[in-house]
């Protein structure tokens, strides 16, 4: 058996025992297999996606780029059909993506280091 | 004589508003019938006034922050209000949180009570033995799950357990084993069946159900009947606990060799569309079962979600940068998207079947989280406060009953303790809480609840 670091303060200790306890004992931590796919289409400047198959269930946003730089990503899941309202010029690049949950591991700053958006779609584009 | 747990209950001399009740001992196969039958001719349940005949819980393990979900306070302080904002809804003057779009157009069916509190500890335990019990305990008195409780009162439908949870036992949620999940004093013949698979994995099965290979079913069946042999000859000794054992033997040879209970917890046979709409993840594939168990036979499901609330993923939200770091970013990106396909997927499926009017879906949850958001911008344990909600059934959906405070602190109006949300089920499944008696400590009988159901909800 593991022996915990009689010199680690309270709280760590405790954490270590948990993580000790939960390895010996399981825990579900879900694991997302498949990809994700769908598929989008334009309309004038009006993106329209279709069913995702295989979904995870986590955020489904759009990814509106323009000139090479993301610029909005709005949710996707209420609806299936979205139109950016900038009309900055320039060139405009829209994608799906979902959030793929690897674990909640995070860095210091508090953003994921492993979990991660990615994208499930084609891409589509329009010039202003 | 009945006995309700293993204590016997005393017939009071004639028949009174707290009568106690009756039934001869039964044999293996109709141990439950004659207990709903006996139930009923005494009064204790009227199935002309259940509206209520299927139970599916949801449990939040680890608790979702009220104000960050269903009892948002737009105009309170930055460091109260948090980080999301708050939507309409398909009830006029009613607004839940940006990230349940979906949930947001069901809210017509849906009593959302936002007065809940309790007065015990804050570790998840407190809360998960109240909201699974009806009450607190200790390791002296433990208490038996709402779904023994149903599952006795109501015996299995058919082959499958009449309680059962997904998609496994609540396991370290940092103080204690008691969770509330265990039959208790009722006995073994009303344990729940707990699934201990992820129903979400691509190569799922649930390995209790599948015996080993050198075990065809002629083998099954004749170890069977020879148990059966060898109980006849033990009649004279019967007792309680070897009456439980039967039922037990009974279950868990029907889960075996029944071709309906295993298909009901095989998922290959739904489209992959509804699947999808459920999310592939262990919530929604849990809720997807939870409805074909109810379907083919199962009263009470109740599905975990989560089973620890260390490094993962989960709703409690301390964002301590250790074992407990789950943040805003968690909930937007994962748990309330989740759920918000899950509970709608299964509100609308239930609906669609015909088998809402029937169902009560309960979205429980430990407690809720503290108002002022901590120096790492996460929310803490906070039982004086918090909101849960049920829909379905003769539930009346599209309000919200009790109100808390302008910061999310205290109950505003209308305090609402934890018992009185299973007490309402209770009441909706036909059960006269003020006749129905359970033995308490030193074999007093005691109410069933000790609480009232809201009569608001109905």
């Amino acid at each position: 058996m593991r022996c915990l670091n009689p010199r680690s303060n309270g709280p760590a200790r405790k954490e270590q025992a948990t993580a000790i306890l939960i390895k010996r004992l399981g825990s579900m931590e879900q694991k997302f297999e498949g990809v994700p796919k769908a598929e989008i289409r334009l309309e004038g400047r009006r993106v329209i996606r279709g069913d995702v198959t295989n979904d995870w269930g986590s955020r489904l946003q759009w990814q509106v780029k323009r000139d090479g730089q993301v610029v909005a990503t709005p949710p996707a899941r209420a609806g299936e059909a979205y139109e950016h309202p900038e009309a900055t010029p320039g060139e405009y690049e829209i994608v799906l993506e979902m959030w793929k949950y690897v674990n909640y591991a995070k860095t210091p700053a508090g953003e994921f280091s492993e979990s991660k958006f990615v994208e499930i779609s084609n891409k589509v584009a329009y010039k202003i | 004589m009945l006995d309700i747990g293993h204590e016997k209950v005393p017939v009071c001399g004639g028949v009174t508003r707290r009568s106690f009740l009756t039934a001869g001992a039964a044999g293996l196969a109709g141990l439950s019938l004659p207990t709903l039958f006996d139930f009923e001719a005494a009064g204790a349940v009227d199935n002309s006034k259940a509206k209520i005949r299927n139970c599916i819980t949801i449990f939040l393990v680890g608790s979702p922050g009220h104000l960050d979900t269903w009892d948002m306070k737009p105009q309170a302080p930055d460091d109260v209000r948090g980080k999301f904002r708050p939507i309409d809804t398909n009830v006029p003057g009613m607004q839940i949180c940006e990230h349940f779009p979906l949930m947001a157009r069901l809210m017509d069916r849906v009593a959302l009570v936002r007065s809940l509190y309790h007065n015990s500890g804050a570790s998840h335990e407190n809360g998960q033995r109240w909201m699974m019990t009806g009450q607190d305990f200790s390791p002296n008195n433990v208490q038996p799950h709402s779904g023994s409780v149903i599952s006795r009162v109501f015996g299995p439908r058919g082959d499958l357990p009449a309680s059962i949870i997904l998609p496994g036992k609540i396991g370290n949620t940092g103080a204690g084993p008691y969770h509330g999940q265990s039959a208790a004093y009722l006995g073994s013949a009303h344990e729940p069946f707990f699934l201990g698979a992820d129903p979400a994995n691509g190569d799922f099965k649930v390995a209790n159900l599948s015996p080993p290979a050198d075990q065809a079913e002629p083998r099954i069946s004749a170890r069977r009947n020879l148990l059966a042999q060898l109980d006849g000859l033990q009649r004279r000794a019967e007792s309680k606990s070897t009456q439980d054992l039967d039922a037990s033997y009974a279950r868990a040879f029907n889960l075996l060799t029944s071709p309906a209970t295993k298909m009901a917890f095989e998922l290959q046979h739904e489209p992959d569309k509804l699947r999808d709409r459920y999310g592939r993840n262990t919530l929604g594939q849990s809720c997807l079962m939870a409805r074909r168990l109810i379907e083919t036979g199962a009263r009470c499901v109740t599905v975990n979600h989560f089973d620890t609330v260390f490094s993962l993923t989960c709703w409690d939200m301390h964002a301590d940068g250790g074992g407990l770091n789950n943040t805003y970013l968690d909930y937007e990106r994962h748990l309330c998207p989740q759920f918000d396909q899950a509970f709608t997927a299964l509100i609308l499926d239930l609906e669609q079947r015909g088998m809402l009017q029937e169902t009560v879906v309960a979205v429980l949850s430990e407690m809720g989280r503290t108002p002022k958001l901590n120096p790492r911008g996460g929310r803490d344990h906070y039982p004086p406060a918090w909101t849960n909600f049920l829909c379905g059934g003769n539930i009346r959906g599209g309000q919200a009953i009790g109100s808390t405070d302008k910061l999310g602190a205290a109950p505003h109006d209308y305090p609402i303790e934890p018992p009185r949300l299973l007490a309402s089920i209770y009441h909706g499944m036909g059960i006269d809480l003020e006749t129905t008696m359970m033995p308490g400590l030193g074999g007093r009988p005691v109410r069933f609840i000790d609480a009232e159901p809201i009569p608001e909800l109905f």
